[in-house]
């Protein structure tokens, strides 16, 4: 399509094209695939239409005759709305759980600075690592998606659109946690490897059981390992201590690995 | 649009069957609701008939890949989709609308539809065009830009039928397609199937009998996860007489069919 | 078509891509101005395909309504390439449906039927400058292995629809493909 301006076809030829004449196979090719890429000659031809081609120049104007009558409603007016630009990333049912997910993480930011214990733990650090896995128990979820049973039956379906809508989970509640994690003055490395480590168990869980399952569970863990006792003792958890941080690497990479290996099995329902 | 013709689509097909199923079994739940079927389905519309509970949804979930088979063997377009397979290159030619399905019903139907062809990978320059096509071939050309909650039970199912066709499947898998459709729905709905029968296998799970007699090239017969009788719609009006129950000659040939094979099943026990 | 010169001063310079947009936000007169420019070629190169007048039409009437329907859509991904290929694409398309639905093309396309006049010339030269070495090459295929090329490659169609639009099956469409590879390959090395 590069060389469309180094020769135009000829009238004559442009005629017989018109007239639905024989034209040799080679030269018909190159007609057509010129005519496709040439507005100028597309434009003779349409000139010559009406003298070469009477029955064709009269299909054409009774076709417009034709489509006249639906053309006065006007074409809908293009109204993409923003959930059908999401939808690659969110299935419109996960909204309410992240937002819900980030609005947890908000709340334990407000309970920190108005009714801060001189010497208690931040709720924010207790609560960071498993604020994700609210979410991503509505990643893919029967119960809570109408069109599950359609979009399993896709190729998309399995690990890829679900880590895609894992990836929709972090990336909306992460800056979340960010900016609730330097509001009270933490580190962010000491809840970031818990957070993936504890989202990515969560995937790796839900492959062998099914994902809201695997969240209530890691949830439930948490809940009784970290945050019960961090509440009830003076104590910072060992679980969110910086030292803790190298065996939250390796409990990611351990999940990471099983969510890989077992990736087939969220192709199925 | 030259494009390039690549070595493997023009590479042969090496299947004989579209859909090719032997002593399948297929657990639903603790049951065995599909227990040893052999199957062989080329292009056509193929009814599968049976009553209620006989095993025909949990057939066409097996069909469309969305639950794994138990047992036996079962090959879509020559690939076998028993094991731990790579399922996406088969479920880009699958179209399937499962029974009761759902959708998000703050999409309008134009964005359902584009949602569902993006899931199945349809190319992105391809979209537009394939999602308007298969939106005016269901006949909701006129309410593409309405939201889906807006729609009636038959509407919403004709949308479902649009977004199984959308990606241009070759075998399309529709489940109770008729359940909702006034006549004349009906009527444009079998007229829709001729259209698409001539490269696709498509199969149609139904209890309604006349729904297959006058569409379906071949009739399936399933009763308690066996198949009872496979051959032509005519077949099934002969295995019938008089003396049957039914309103129609297929009536009286699928109650004959059906009697017999509970009378074989007594026997048996 | 009447009225279609009425235009508003500006659409009769605006390019297709630009009228696509137009026609996106709703210009009816975008929209004619589209039409007047392609429908003629586009009917033309449809009739080459299918000698049936009526199908023709029917398509035709299809391609600018989905286009009228869904250029909100269209306008978004389509314009990129060449609007008038994107124009084919959708009329291709249809007309294998039509084919389809019709469910009898018996027909053999024109062009593989009638026999073929040797080249003028002035049309070898056409041939020549606008595709150079494919000219050539396809001058040594046979006209059946043509036909398939030609709907693949210049028509943009599967091997399904090719099966569908030149009434054969699909192996022995997928057999002239490979061979017809095999020549264009030989002959432009």
């Amino acid at each position: 399509m590069n060389d469309q301006h180094k020769a135009h076809a000829s009238i004559e030829l442009i005629r017989r094209y018109a007239r639905a004449d024989a034209i040799a196979g080679e030269v018909l090719w190159s007609l057509e695939s010129h005519l496709e890429s040439c507005p100028s000659c597309r434009a003779r031809l349409a000139k010559e239409v009406p003298g070469q081609a009477p029955p064709t120049a009269a299909l054409v104007d009774r076709t417009w005759e034709a489509l006249a009558p639906s053309l006065t409603t006007g074409p809908p007016v293009p109204r993409r709305g923003r959930l059908a630009r999401l939808a690659g990333w969110t299935s419109p049912v996960m909204l309410p759980w992240v937002v819900g997910a980030a609005l947890v993480a908000v709340l334990a930011v407000a309970v920190d600075s108005f009714f801060a214990v001189p010497g208690g733990r931040p709720l924010v650090l207790l609560l960071a690592p498993v604020v994700p896995v609210l979410g991503i128990a509505a990643v893919w979820t029967k119960s809570l998606d109408p069109a599950y049973e359609l979009v399993a039956a896709t190729p998309r379906a399995g690990l890829y659109l679900l880590l895609r809508r894992t990836v929709a989970v972090l990336a909306v509640v992460m800056p979340v946690l960010v900016v609730a994690g330097l509001t009270i003055g933490t580190s962010s490395v000491v809840w970031l490897l818990p957070c993936l480590a504890c989202t990515a168990v969560t995937l790796a869980l839900g492959s062998v059981i099914r994902l809201e399952r695997a969240a209530v569970v890691v949830v439930t863990l948490w809940s009784l390992g970290v945050l019960a006792p961090g509440l009830l003792t003076s104590q910072l958890p060992v679980a969110v201590a910086p030292v803790a941080v190298p065996v939250w690497g390796a409990v990611f990479a351990v999940a990471a690995a099983v969510l890989i290996l077992r990736a087939r099995s969220f192709a199925r329902v | 649009m030259a494009r390039v013709v690549g070595a493997a689509e023009t590479a042969p097909a090496n299947h004989a069957w579209e859909i090719r199923a032997e002593g399948l079994r297929v657990a639903a739940g603790r049951r065995m609701a599909v227990d040893g079927i052999d199957l062989a389905f080329g292009t056509g519309v193929h009814g599968l008939l049976g009553p209620n509970g006989a095993g025909k949804t949990t057939l066409m979930r097996a069909l469309a890949t969305v639950l794994r088979p138990a047992g036996g063997g079962l090959e879509l377009l020559g690939e076998s989709v028993r094991g731990r397979v790579d399922l996406r290159r088969i479920r880009r030619q699958i179209g399937y609308l499962p029974q009761d399905f759902g959708f998000y019903r703050r999409f309008t139907v134009r964005e359902f539809v584009e949602y569902m062809a993006w899931l199945k990978e349809v190319p992105k320059s391809g979209i537009a065009d394939a999602v308007q096509h298969a939106i005016e071939k269901v006949g909701l050309a006129d309410r593409a830009d309405d939201r889906m909650k807006t729609l009636s039970g038959g509407m919403a199912r004709r949308a479902g039928i649009a977004q199984a066709i959308v990606n241009g499947p070759r075998v399309l898998l529709l489940d109770e397609p008729t359940a909702g459709l006034d006549p004349s729905q009906r009527m444009q709905f079998r007229q829709l199937l001729r259209g698409l029968s001539e490269d696709t296998c498509t199969v149609v799970s139904t209890h309604l009998v006349e729904d297959v007699a006058t569409v379906c090239t071949d009739v399936a017969l399933v009763d308690e996860g066996r198949l009872v009788f496979q051959g032509r719609a005519a077949d099934l009006a002969a295995a019938g007489s008089g003396t049957d129950s039914g309103d129609s000659p297929s009536e009286r040939g699928y109650s004959a069919l059906l009697a017999r094979h509970h009378a074989s099943g007594e026997g048996a026990r | 078509m009447p009225n279609v010169r009425k235009t508003r001063g500006g659409i009769e310079s605006a390019d297709e891509a630009d009228l696509v947009r137009l026609v996106a936000k709703g210009d009816r007169a975008a929209f004619e101005e589209l039409y007047r420019r392609t429908s003629p070629w586009l009917a033309l190169r449809l009739r080459r395909r299918c000698s049936d007048e009526q199908i023709v039409a029917d398509v035709l009437q299809e391609s600018y309504l989905a286009v009228w329907r869904a250029a909100g859509s269209f306008a978004g991904t389509a314009v990129d390439g060449s609007a008038a290929g994107w124009l084919w694409t959708i009329a291709a398309r249809r007309l294998v449906d039509a084919f389809r639905r019709r469910a009898r093309y018996v027909h053999p396309p024109p062009e593989a039927a009638e026999p073929v006049a040797a080249p003028a010339a002035e049309d070898e030269a056409l041939a020549g400058a606008v595709s150079g070495e494919l000219g050539s090459a396809l001058n040594t295929l046979a006209p059946e292995l043509r036909q398939v090329l030609q709907a693949m490659v210049l028509d943009g169609l599967s091997v399904r629809e090719t099966s569908v639009l030149l009434g054969l099956p699909e192996g022995t469409v997928k057999t002239r493909a490979r061979r017809a590879r095999i020549i264009m390959r030989e002959a432009l090395s």
